[in-house]
């Protein structure tokens, strides 16, 4: 696999093409333009270039400041965070940016009750800004124009990583109250009034159709690159992509989280000349079978409405069987492409490369052993235990090939028939929150890179993402005192925690996503981390015939 | 006068040339056998059935087992077909894709006919009112696009009302009622001018009911048209099963239909041709075939056709 972050470097100008257009296609647009409102990640690595926060994250994941001068001021009881902006930080139409802009932002997210607005949820009186008792959260305090604090109603060591995510970029307060409400989002629809910090604004764009986006002159930050002009299409056939990619009607495909189809994969991948243009860049994303942990109605948590054969202590070697019954290398050679998609999960539910990975071949139940699967199964009951199952997943190519061959492979090592349903996105997701299936596809992209974001949000009780209904009352009071930490005094526990997903097979790892990139090869610095973030300024386009 | 001696008669037995004794089909297999594309169809659905009768009881791999070998593997002694994107065995899924074929294309058939030859019969027998609404009906079915309904049927037999399986049944059950409308006209057709001919007069003075006229009469006239409608409803029905399998929205995977095995190899045309290749062939040769067999028996059965 090769990274590819960071700038091309090494080419003076006289290597640049003339024309500096960085143009790429995507599958869906951009869903939402107001930060406080975005939840896709689509939106979230277009507009990584538009607006910008405190913090980012750098090529290895480290956060790193932005806006802010340095690292936070962290009071001795861990309550209130100081951040330091600044002074030279400009909205590109020329407003200064203080610490009132971010007082305003981060209270008009919690206002808003987006997606992801419960990041702000360690601060104190976000419950009464969420509930719309109030309009400010009471623990945030401006020091002086380029100084505030936000104290938290209790110690929270993931919420300085919180800090650089997309929820509490900076908005301008002039121009958002000046098109309406402060909760209102029409300004950002509106290049004209779509302001923000980045080294890029939007100049044009026709929903479904394209985006068009310019960098800012003067910028702040000095240098933009050398792009002078982004043009993104939507185009919902990949393959249609790909032919004008190939006619060199784009710099590249790969950004905002697109992908290949995997047939068009295997070939740039298999030819010596075209897997030049690919690049495979590792991706912050676990992919699990999810099992059903209801015991009986409200039975572990609330969600539940009946029992499931894989729950509990009971349903533990009917898990293992089926992970075991698992051989996933030739799930990643088939559901994978060739393995140009994803790559086998041996080190437990958190990514390789994130803090809380247990490292490789750590998982026992994620090695293939047809023995000891059809063993278990017996000890479980035999097939007769299992019944008709069925497993469930939201429709796409990837999850479709995922559960045949899980169900080629149940059939064929565990004697069990498995049939494959897929439904709609929405559906699935509404169903599987209310913990409806016995078996399901599960995945996860991280947010940010701290394990919290895995076990707030996946394996405590009632966690809102679970599909599962798990509840462990370790794992619960466990996270409870890792969140309160530093995650310098905590990252010991989240893997210890991380252990007991794994040594009770919460959850049948299958692989780890790698996200995919063609880009010409007079087209360098394209490439990103492993959350997606893809800087255009970046980019260089250096001549071409 | 004299009187005239008798005429002698001379001692002739009279004979009388007694036609060759046919029934409609002697005379329809005596002409179709002339019919060498006829033939040819012939043989090739009667390999169709054997290769599907054999597939319920053996392939040479399992039918939905992934990874016999490497993905895309082209033609080997090992797989004379090659292996598919999730390296199942072509031959052992063209074989299981037969079967489906049969039981689609001859499931659709007979509840077509099922539906479409009472419908025609009374139609054409009772004429007046009954054939008024009743041919209003098959009018008004016209009138609604076959392939939207028959999407829609699916849909909702099985995802909704989860009535019936996804599975053959409710692929036929969606086409028969959208496609019965052709046997029931042509039957009705039929009905019409049979009625009126003088075998059936004689029946009904003969103080034959309506029933008997019907099913011993006019029926058994009417087959021959009957059977090459039936012999085209087929190939419409296996290309319906396909076009749905191949849009994703027919058999559920890993069912071998040939139509689901063409999408699923159409992506990789450009570097493995085999996995499109095999099923659109298996495909076109069976269309063709029952194609050629109802062209022949049109032929057979169309009484201008006799020489």
């Amino acid at each position: 696999m090769v990274a590819a972050c960071g700038g091309g470097g090494g080419n003076n100008s006289s290597n640049l093409a003339a024309d500096q257009t960085l143009s790429f296609p995507m599958v869906d647009d951009v869903g939402n333009t107001d930060p406080a409102h975005m939840s896709a990640a689509v939106d979230i690595d277009i507009f990584r270039n538009s607006y910008s926060g405190l913090y980012k994250f750098d090529d290895q994941l480290n956060e790193v400041p932005d806006i802010a001068t340095g690292a936070p001021t962290v009071s001795t009881d861990g309550l209130t965070y100081t951040y330091k902006i600044k002074q030279n930080v400009k909205f590109w139409n020329g407003d200064p940016v203080k610490a009132d802009d971010f007082i305003f932002s981060w209270n008009r997210a919690a206002a808003i009750q987006g997606d992801y607005a419960s990041l702000l949820q360690p601060v104190q009186g976000y419950d009464d800004v969420a509930a719309g008792k109030a309009t400010q959260m009471t623990g945030l305090k401006k020091v002086d124009d380029y100084t505030f604090s936000a104290t938290l109603t209790a110690p929270a060591g993931y919420w300085y990583t919180e800090n650089a995510l997309w929820t509490l970029w900076v908005v301008d307060q002039k121009v958002v109250l000046a098109a309406g409400k402060a909760t209102d989002s029409t300004w950002a629809d509106n290049p004209a009034t779509a302001v923000g910090t980045g080294q890029f604004k939007m100049t044009a764009r026709t929903p479904k159709q394209s985006l068009d986006f310019a960098p800012v002159p003067n910028w702040y930050g000095g240098s933009t690159g050398t792009i002078t002009k982004v043009h993104i299409e939507i185009v919902a056939d990949q393959k249609a992509q790909l032919t004008k990619y190939e006619s060199g009607g784009y710099s590249l495909i790969g950004f905002a989280n697109q992908s290949l189809t995997p047939e068009d994969v295997i070939r740039y991948n298999s030819d010596s000349q075209l897997k030049k243009q690919l690049t495979l860049q590792p991706s912050a994303r676990t992919s699990w079978i999810g099992f059903n942990f209801c015991t009986g109605k409200a039975q572990p948590t609330k969600s539940c409405t009946t029992s499931s054969v894989f729950a509990g202590d009971a349903g533990k070697p009917l898990r293992e069987a089926f992970s075991l019954a698992i051989d996933r290398d030739q799930l990643i050679d088939i559901a994978c492409s060739k393995g140009t998609a994803c790559v086998k999960a041996t080190g437990g539910v958190i990514t390789k490369g994130l803090k809380g990975y247990l490292g490789d071949n750590t998982d026992p139940w994620a090695k293939f052993d047809k023995a000891q699967a059809q063993q278990l199964l017996q000890s479980a009951g035999g097939a007769a235990k299992v019944g008709n199952l069925t497993y469930t997943y939201n429709a796409n190519a990837q999850n479709k090939a995922v559960c045949d061959n899980l169900a080629s492979q149940w059939k064929a090592n565990l004697g069990v028939t498995v049939q494959c349903a897929s439904t709609d996105r929405a559906s699935f997701f509404n169903a599987r929150t209310k913990c409806a299936y016995p078996i399901f596809r599960h995945s996860w992209g991280a947010d940010y890179d701290h394990p919290q974001d895995w076990f707030d949000f996946l394996f405590v009780t009632d966690a809102g993402s679970s599909g599962s209904c798990y509840s462990n009352p370790q794992i619960d009071s466990m996270e409870k005192d890792a969140n309160q930490k530093p995650l310098s005094n905590s990252l010991d526990t989240y893997k210890a925690m991380n252990k007991i997903l794994v040594d009770n097979c919460v959850t049948g790892n299958l692989f780890y996503g790698i996200q995919q990139y063609l880009v010409h090869p007079y087209v360098q610095g394209a490439g990103g981390n492993a959350l997606y973030d893809n800087y255009w300024a970046d980019v260089k386009i250096l001549q071409h015939s | 006068m004299a009187q005239a001696a008798p005429v002698a008669q001379p001692d002739v037995e009279l004979t009388y040339e007694i036609p060759e004794q046919v029934t409609l089909l002697s005379d329809a297999w005596r002409r179709i056998r002339r019919n060498r594309l006829a033939l040819v169809g012939g043989g090739v659905i009667i390999v169709l059935l054997i290769v599907a009768l054999i597939s319920m009881v053996w392939t040479p791999y399992p039918t939905w087992l992934q990874a016999v070998g490497p993905t895309y593997q082209p033609p080997s002694p090992a797989h004379p077909l090659g292996l598919d994107n999730a390296g199942r065995d072509i031959l052992s899924r063209i074989m299981g894709g037969a079967l489906i074929t049969v039981q689609v294309g001859i499931g659709s058939a007979i509840i077509v006919s099922l539906i479409g030859i009472p419908l025609g019969l009374l139609a054409g027998f009772y004429r007046g009112k009954v054939d008024t609404a009743i041919s209003f009906v098959i009018n008004i079915w016209y009138g609604i696009p076959d392939l939207l309904v028959a999407l829609i049927l699916v849909f909702v037999l099985s995802d909704a009302l989860h009535l019936i399986p996804r599975g053959v049944l409710v692929i036929v059950i969606a086409f028969s009622l959208t496609r019965w409308m052709d046997v029931a006209r042509l039957v009705r057709g039929q009905a019409l001018a049979l009625r009126e001919r003088e075998f059936v007069e004689a029946a009904r003075m003969a103080g034959a009911r309506d029933y008997a006229l019907l099913v011993r009469h006019i029926f058994p006239n009417a087959l021959g048209p009957i059977i090459v409608q039936a012999t085209f409803a087929i190939p419409a029905a296996v290309l319906f099963e396909a076009f749905l399998s191949f849009l994703g929205l027919g058999l559920p995977p890993p069912t071998p239909s040939w139509g689901a095995m063409a999408s699923d190899g159409y992506h990789g045309m450009d570097f493995a041709p085999h996995i499109v290749l095999a099923p659109t062939i298996a495909l076109s040769i069976t269309l063709m075939a029952f194609n050629w067999l109802g062209d022949g028996l049109r032929d057979a059965f169309d009484p201008r056709m006799r020489r």
